[in-house]
């Protein structure tokens, strides 16, 4: 969900409106762009740091290990819809999409980090 | 509808320079002149095929968006740095007027990206040899792994954007490349600050770039990476271009993508000793897309060299279709048989630097 700037007497803030799921749900042509580049000549990671690549806006965010498997957690930086990505030697493995109330709770981790304070849902 | 003002606004500014009217006289809506075929716009150069429909102010609008902030809404700290001058200043954001002329500007080159049209993709000299050869290695030292070398990739554009220009104006038309280093492939340091110059290495051997003719999907896949602002009011106002365009916003704040849509100014000193010591080559309006998937190279692409002092190109090789002896057929670069023995020198050395390093990596 794209936080709002709004200025107050005290200097602009980010507003960060209620929580919907719909907010943080993954778009399934995020997914499907994901999946397109699988099998590249790129690892995961290398696609990833791309500076040309159409993933610049995917913020890393977590990363692990399971069942043998490198996952890498990525938040969507404006949208804020998580998907998690399995990492491999060319293009994308396994592509998840993660539960919006996760998104939500991974972008609301950013927040203090953020240029200007985030108030919820709009109050002051 | 996230602001239907600036959509009715968006409206109102096509309908008057599209109209009905401009078709039926075939004459262009801003300056009166006929109207170009499809297939003359792919070899128009963006500020003449412009003029055909944006009035002189809009084009000024355009291009004092130069150095602007279109990523004002991007609330996410990673970005934060992209919203500074390489200097450190703020830049200031973009107003209506330039949005909506960059909108605009947008629209009209985005209709000949297209099933057939001509991009060019630079390419580093330092990467010529893994293209002739296929195969290259890309990851670190300690872990390379062996890769074809055969997609599209990464910022192009089409033919046009830099047609005529020589190596050292093409460069400074694109803004080859974010190299903060002393040397580069594109450009090197130069004693003044927030300048580059020609890289010595494009003055020694020149600048290439792959001519490819693009699929119905790969031009699909082209799209114009804007900084949010701007997506955000295009995918709002302007139909035409659903899914021409995707959120990219810039990163550092000496990285010289402007988050436009088109190429940054990156300060490109001149060569030219007639000119003032700071005297840079001047910006060229145009459109740069992303391929956000790669495309594969396609029988009949060709690999250019630019030099200085001219826009003449050589062609070093084209991309043909071989039917192996046990009839296995595939595609790959074979050298122009035009070349002069220097250069066929030249690139048969890149060619076999190229397979050492695939062969010493275990490919």
């Amino acid at each position: 969900m794209p936080l709002t700037r709004r200025d107050t007497p005290n200097g602009p803030v980010w507003v960060r409106p209620p929580f919907r799921p719909e907010d943080y749900s993954a778009p399934a042509t995020a997914l499907r762009l994901f999946e397109r580049w699988r099998g590249d000549i790129e690892s995961s990671e290398g696609i990833l740091a791309m500076r040309d690549g159409p993933f610049g806006n995917y913020v890393e965010v977590g990363r692990e290990i399971r069942d043998g498997k490198t996952w890498i957690v990525l938040l969507e930086a404006s949208r804020e819809f998580a998907v998690e990505v399995e990492a491999v030697s060319m293009g994308f493995g396994e592509v998840l999409t993660l539960p919006p109330h996760q998104a939500y709770e991974l972008a609301r981790a950013r927040d203090p980090f953020r240029s200007h304070p985030v108030i919820l849902g709009g109050s002051e | 509808m996230k602001n239907p003002q600036r959509f009715a606004l968006a409206l109102l500014l096509l309908l008057s320079t599209f109209p009905a009217w401009a078709q039926d006289t075939g004459r262009c809506p801003a300056n009166g002149r006929p109207l170009p075929t499809a297939e003359e716009r792919q070899f128009l150069a963006p500020s003449k095929l412009l003029r055909c429909f944006l009035t002189v102010a809009e084009i000024s609008l355009v291009r004092s968006s130069i150095d602007h902030d279109a990523q004002t809404t991007v609330s996410d700290p990673a970005f934060e740095s992209g919203k500074l001058n390489p200097d450190g200043s703020p830049r200031p954001p973009l107003t209506d007027e330039q949005i909506d002329s960059l909108t605009k500007m947008h629209s009209i080159l985005d209709e000949d990206m297209r099933a057939g049209a001509i991009i060019r993709k630079f390419i580093p000299n330092s990467d010529v040899g893994g293209f002739l050869y296929g195969r290259t290695v890309i990851g670190s030292p300690d872990s390379p792994i062996v890769v074809s070398t055969n997609t599209v990739r990464g910022f192009v554009g089409l033919e046009r954007n830099t047609q005529g220009l020589d190596a050292a104006e093409t460069v400074g038309a694109l803004g080859l490349d974010f190299e903060p280093g002393a040397t580069g492939q594109f450009t090197d340091d130069s004693p003044i600050p927030f300048r580059r110059q020609v890289s010595r290495e494009v003055q020694k051997n020149g600048l290439h770039s792959i001519r490819h003719r693009m699929s119905a999907q790969g031009a699909i896949d082209a799209q114009i990476p804007l900084a949010k602002d701007l997506n955000d009011s295009v995918e709002s106002s302007t139909p035409s271009l659903e899914d021409r365009s995707f959120e990219m916003n810039r990163q550092g704040q000496d990285n010289p993508y402007t988050g436009l849509g088109m190429s940054d100014n990156i300060g490109l000193l001149t060569l030219t000793t007639r000119d003032a010591a700071d005297a840079t080559y001047p910006l060229h309006l145009n459109q740069e897309n992303v391929m956000t998937v790669p495309t594969p190279l396609a029988p009949g692409d060709q690999l250019w060299r630019r030099g200085l002092g001219s826009g003449k190109e050589t062609l070093i090789a084209k991309y043909v279709r071989v039917t192996l002896p046990d009839g296995t057929v595939l595609s790959r670069w074979r050298l122009s048989r035009d070349l002069s023995l220097e250069d066929e020198d030249y690139y048969k050395r890149l060619i076999r630097l190229a397979a050492e390093r695939v062969a010493a990596a275990g490919g």
